[in-house]
């Protein structure tokens, strides 16, 4: 055992300066715990290598739970962002969500300032090349027979912690393919962490190969804007973050170019070229975000793809080609960018590339983000398997809180998936083996209706509270917001006309809205009734709270209320598993009726309940119903 | 080698199904089959350590009663006395149908000797096993999968040939063909309707309602379909129930006995002999039947009567095919010259009947009847009936509705109508989807019943959910007002998940995987 005096000594050590670090140690540090940050690079706190966008389907109600539980993202993209709209505005409720373009040297200088200016915050550079493991005194389980105490960095200092985060990103033997050329490192112009995939092999983590890519930056004055369509953020801007007053951002355009069929034929002579066909590759790229390759050999059919031109900040020339991402040689990009229509003789700035690297699948974590190998050790973001800054930072959120309760002694924060779109990502890490970087989609919530970005407030209020990130005055104003929304949506129920029919029974036609009930409608009574009931809060000093998304989630929580009673009865027999919990000591292997390869997961994953035992894949209705027996059985004894 | 979870004692019954036959397989499993049948058969071969898969033959003996013996020897057999001679053949754990020591004795046939042998393993230290409870043992031990579990439960159920013969095809996986046919249209739709919401930005991807409402439409009648085998395959399963329904003393019990032809029910003329349900199975044309004799229907305040009665309306609930019994003169058709489906005469002599719509009512005892598809009209006694009387009956009989299963002339006495019965019953069973059934190859058990039911229950909703609003949306409004994309999507996920379970594919990941084969989806 390493028993040398340490350099530093702390609470939380936090790796890794990304969005999952950065959300990891501002809540530790929040919280109160002494936490240090161990970076490459100061200056590279909250760089984004990847697209120039927070937000999305799915991703953009990641930022705005985030934002309830005390975390930064939404507000730094407030901040910085110079293009904003909401998705799917023709579409319900559910399925919207807000993107912003964000202004990378903006964001990256806004984050490293909120970092550095953290109180209880210590920022330090350095390379983690080792963990401090020793034996625990006493076993917690089987699995779990080591605790960590700190982590070694490659110039020799060593760091003692209670608790360690890792959030390495796409470090762990990080290799970047151009074309034939090869060069270790994790993204742009940043070195890799080497030693450490060796330091968790060597604890007994398996590990995975995953790849990712990004496509080529070009001069933004060398593009022929003539050419290409316009597409303009939205008039009203929404932010992010409930705590954002005076919204006005400077927004830009973007703008739409697509592929043909001589990009295409370059594509296809040169693929051999690329080293995703020609073998060189072999992490497992994920399949929402092709590149340009994989396009065009596996939808052969097309004769177009879409590409978004997106300023990478206000400050530089570079613009992202989204769409494009590569990792074939040089001269072909070139050729490929020249060949779209707009980008004749746009030059490019950065060429595109692949990285692969290794991760720790995400089974071999807890749903506290703790490894169950290692107590007090916590991953979060790349490093277990995800992609996106929205799924990074909220499991370093998670994991920040998670490692500063369990120093406390205090209950774990897990994160449910019929609560919030953060429970259904922890819940799919612990549950399932992910083959290709994970990304959040709405589709992965079965609770979609319920868990929707204009309720976030509602859904995440409580939760917040118990976990105690944000400053009072903030808790109170989601409170008092709460409490007006709660009546006015009383209001809509009990304020009926003399039809014996209420505002809330006229909400739910499909074609009514508050606003033409409240202004426009012939319908006086409800009319005066409804704006009796609002009106008696905007005649107090509270009027501030009925804004216009107030009014949406009452309008929305109205017009659903029939879908979601439908959705709940349908997943009602899925509740009821989610309460049958699984005895820690139960013996998988030794249940012969269950699958062979049921036995395999089960007794890796140890699912905490029968609910999570069925989303795992290859445990099959037959395994349940074995389970079942098996429960039933134990509970004789 | 046992597992765990298994239970620690041995089980025996008679393997082969009851009634005649050549050879009678009684069967013991458990950690102490070996020790137990050596007790039954003590030669020594088998006694010192029998080879597992090496038949031995014998005489087997009663053995001493020993402590743990979970029965008593009742006729004071002395120990060491012959029972029978038989082919006893042990298979060790884990090389055996159960995974466990099993020994299997193979008797001579007919009831009595394997009975004996089951009794003797009894004495022994044996228990008696549950129904279905190797298979069960199989199952937990990982011999067979839930699929596989189920359709050995229904064949050791189907006791006649027809129903092994649906069983057997479930084994081979036709119902998951049938199954899937209907799962892969509606993941299809699923994978689009989330593409259009996920990626709406990126990728053009378009369904049509009117696409949606076919395919709905199509799987609505699929799962009928299905569905409609349900009580066919518990007819497989069980039997079909014939209940034998009529005033007391209209001589059901006489009836049944003609028709199972031997004495099984004790007669008497008194009114009210028979006080319980007597259940009788019988095979008949390789179907299984099993026919109810009820109590005489009397309102009385005797307890033991109207348990009785209680009895017979559990009875009517699950009945198949009701034989309603009257005599002429008495009851449904009359002497008056009319089909008196409704005959609300007061009863005259004891016995009568009065029905409305599906409701009768027998000696003032009101019982809920099945359709009259499912009804045979019994005019009983027919021995006392003259030329004239016989002339009337058959005008009113042909007076029936089609949709009544049909009116029978029977005498318990003479036998006349008793053939007629047994091919009637077998036209209403088979009418009723037993040669569906069969044809399709599908035996559906509870599990898929109710799951099948949901599913069609969910997607019937859904279904009516495009109705209504394209009933009420009027021409002003925006046809983006019909049930919203993101609910139609989550609520047939659900469905998706469910029929999923049926054929024991669990899909988590299957949606988005389908999308991403799809479409070229991402920036």
């Amino acid at each position: 055992m390493n028993r040398r005096r340490a350099d530093f000594d702390t609470d939380i050590i936090v790796v890794g300066g990304g969005h999952a670090g950065i959300e990891a140690s501002l809540a530790a540090a929040r919280l109160g715990a002494r936490t240090l940050l161990v970076t490459h690079a100061i200056d590279k706190i909250g760089t984004m290598p990847c697209n120039p966008a927070i937000g999305g389907l799915g991703k953009g109600h990641l930022v705005r739970e985030i934002d309830v539980l005390g975390g930064e993202m939404g507000r730094a993209i407030d901040a910085t962002g110079i293009q904003f709209r909401i998705l799917n505005r023709r579409k319900g409720p559910a399925v919207q969500a807000p993107r912003a373009q964000a202004d990378k040297q903006l964001y990256q200088q806004y984050m490293e300032a909120v970092v550095c200016e953290q109180e209880n915050l210590h920022v330090i550079e350095g390379d983690v090349d080792s963990l401090l493991i020793r034996a625990m005194g006493e076993a917690r389980n089987q699995l779990t027979q080591k605790e960590i105490y700190g982590v070694g960095l490659r110039d020799g200092r060593v760091i003692h912690g209670r608790k360690v985060v890792l959030c390495s990103g796409t470090f762990l033997r990080g290799l970047m393919h151009v074309g034939e050329q090869q060069s270790p490192g994790g993204q742009a112009g940043a070195a890799s962490a080497e030693g450490l995939s060796g330091a968790l092999q060597s604890i007994g983590f398996t590990l995975r190969r995953l790849k990712t890519g990004t496509p080529p930056r070009i001069e933004k004055t060398s593009i022929d804007y003539e050419k290409l369509t316009a597409q303009a953020g939205d008039p009203d801007p929404q932010p992010f973050s409930f705590r954002t007053n005076h919204f006005s951002p400077q927004q830009i355009e973007c703008h739409l170019t697509r592929t043909n069929t001589r990009t295409h034929d370059i594509v296809a002579r040169n693929l051999d070229r690329s080293p995703l066909y020609a073998g060189i590759i072999e992490g497992t790229g994920p399949r929402y975000c092709p590149s340009i390759e994989d396009k065009i050999v596996r939808f052969a059919e097309k004769d177009h793809h879409l590409i978004f031109l997106e300023p990478e900040s206000l400050a530089t020339s570079e613009v992202y080609v989204n769409g494009l991402s590569t990792s074939l040689p040089v001269d072909v990009q070139q050729a490929v960018v020249h060949s779209i229509e707009g980008l004749e003789s746009a030059t490019v700035l950065r060429h595109g590339y692949a990285v692969e690297y290794d991760s720790v699948p995400s089974h071999q974590i807890m749903s506290t983000l703790e490894t169950k190998l290692v107590a007090g050790l916590y991953m979060a973001g790349q490093i277990v398997g995800t992609s996106g800054y929205e799924e990074a930072a909220a499991q370093g959120l998670v994991a920040g809180v998670n490692a500063v309760f369990a120093s406390d002694g205090k209950e774990a924060f897990e994160p449910r998936r019929n609560e919030s779109y953060i429970g259904v990502l922890v819940d799919d890490l612990v549950t399932k083996d992910i083959y290709e970087p994970y990304r959040m989609f709405t589709s992965r919530a079965e609770h979609r209706l319920s868990l929707r970005c204009d309720n976030v407030e509602s859904r995440m209020m409580e939760v917040s509270e118990r976990i105690g990130i944000l400053p009072e005055a903030d808790r109170l104003y989601l409170r008092s917001r709460q409490e007006a929304v709660t009546k006015i949506r009383r209001g809509f129920s009990t304020s009926k006309g003399s039809d014996g029919e209420s505002a809330a029974d006229l909400l739910r036609h499909p074609e009514q809205t508050i606003d033409k009930i409240v202004n426009n409608l012939n319908h006086k009574t409800i009319k005066d009734l409804i704006k009796n009931e609002i009106n008696n809060i905007l005649n107090t000093k509270d009027k501030y709270l009925v804004t216009k998304g107030v009014l949406a989630q009452v309008e929305n929580d109205v017009k659903y209320e029939g879908y979601i009673e439908k959705q709940k009865k349908l997943l009602r027999k899925q509740q009821f598993l989610e309460n049958l919990e699984l005895p820690e000591e139960l013996d998988y292997r030794a249940v012969e009726a269950l699958s062979f390869e049921a036995r395999e997961k089960l007794s890796t994953i140890r699912p905490a309940n029968m609910g999570q035992a069925s989303r795992i894949d290859g445990v099959r209705a037959g395994d349940l119903a074995v389970l079942s027996v098996v429960l039933k059985k134990m509970q004789k004894r | 080698m046992t597992s765990q979870w298994t239970d620690d004692s041995t089980i025996v019954a008679l393997a082969t199904p009851q009634g005649e036959g050549g050879l009678a397989v009684v069967r013991l499993s458990g950690p102490r089959a070996v020790e137990i049948a050596g007790a039954v058969f003590p030669r020594r071969r088998f006694v010192a350590g029998p080879e597992s898969h090496r038949a031995l033959h014998g005489e087997l003996v009663w053995p001493p009663t020993t402590g743990e013996s979970s029965t008593t020897n009742m006729h004071e057999r002395s120990v060491g006395t012959p029972i029978d001679t038989a082919v006893v053949l042990p298979m060790l754990a884990p090389h055996s149908y159960t995974g466990e020591d099993t020994v299997e004795f193979f008797c001579h046939g007919g009831r009595m000797p394997a009975q004996l042998v089951v009794e003797a393993c009894l004495l022994a230290g044996a228990v008696p096993a549950g129904r279905g409870e190797f298979t069960r043992r199989a199952f937990l031990n990982g011999k067979l999968s839930l699929d596989q579990a189920e359709a050995v439960v229904d064949l050791i159920h189907a006791e006649d040939e027809l129903s092994a013969r649906a069983a057997l095809r479930q084994l081979q996986g036709g119902f998951d063909a049938q199954i899937r046919a209907i799962e892969e249209p509606l993941r299809d739709i699923l994978a689009r309707i989330e593409g259009t919401l996920e990626f709406s930005e990126e990728e053009d991807i378009r369904i049509e309602r009117s696409e949606i409402e076919r395919v709905f439409d199509r799987v609505l009648s699929q799962l009928d379909d299905l569905l409609a085998l349900a009580p066919a395959g518990r007819q497989l399963r069980e039997g079909v129930h014939v209940v034998l329904l009529g005033s007391a003393n209209v001589g059901k019990s006489s009836l049944l006995n003609r028709l199972v032809g031997f004495d099984r029910v004790l007669v008497d003329h008194e009114a009210g002999t028979t006080r319980d349900v007597v259940e009788v199975p019988v095979n008949r044309d390789g179907t299984t039947y099993i026919l109810h004799d009820t109590a005489g229907l009397r309102d009385t305040d005797g307890r033991v009567e109207k348990m009785g009665i209680e009895l017979t309306r559990r009875s009517v609930r699950r009945a198949d095919i009701v034989l309603l019994l009257s005599e002429y003169g008495n009851g449904n058709v009359g002497s008056d010259g009319t089909w008196s489906a409704t005959n609300d005469r007061e009863p005259t002599t004891g016995a009568s009947g009065k029905r409305d719509n599906n409701e009768l009512t027998i000696d003032r005892v009101r019982l809920d009847l099945p359709p009259e598809s499912k009804i045979v009209h019994i005019c009983t006694k027919s021995d006392l009936l003259t030329t004239r009387d016989r002339e009337t009956w058959r005008q009113m009989a042909e007076q029936i509705p089609v949709a009544v299963a049909g009116a029978i002339l029977t005498s318990s006495e003479t036998g006349e109508g008793v053939e007629s019965i047994w091919s009637r019953l077998f036209q209403v069973a088979a009418r009723d989807g037993l040669r569906e059934a069969i044809e399709h190859g599908v035996v559906l058990n509870d599990r898929h019943v109710s799951k099948l039911r949901r599913c069609r229950d969910g997607i019937a909703s859904l279904r009516r959910d495009l109705d209504t609003h394209l009933a009420s949306a009027d021409a002003s409004v925006d046809a983006s007002n019909d049930v919203p994309d993101e609910v139609l999507g989550s609520l047939l996920a659900v469905v998706v998940a469910e029929l999923g379970e049926v054929s024991g594919r669990v899909y988590s990941e299957k949606i988005l995987e389908e999308i991403f084969a799809r479409f070229c989806i991402g920036k």
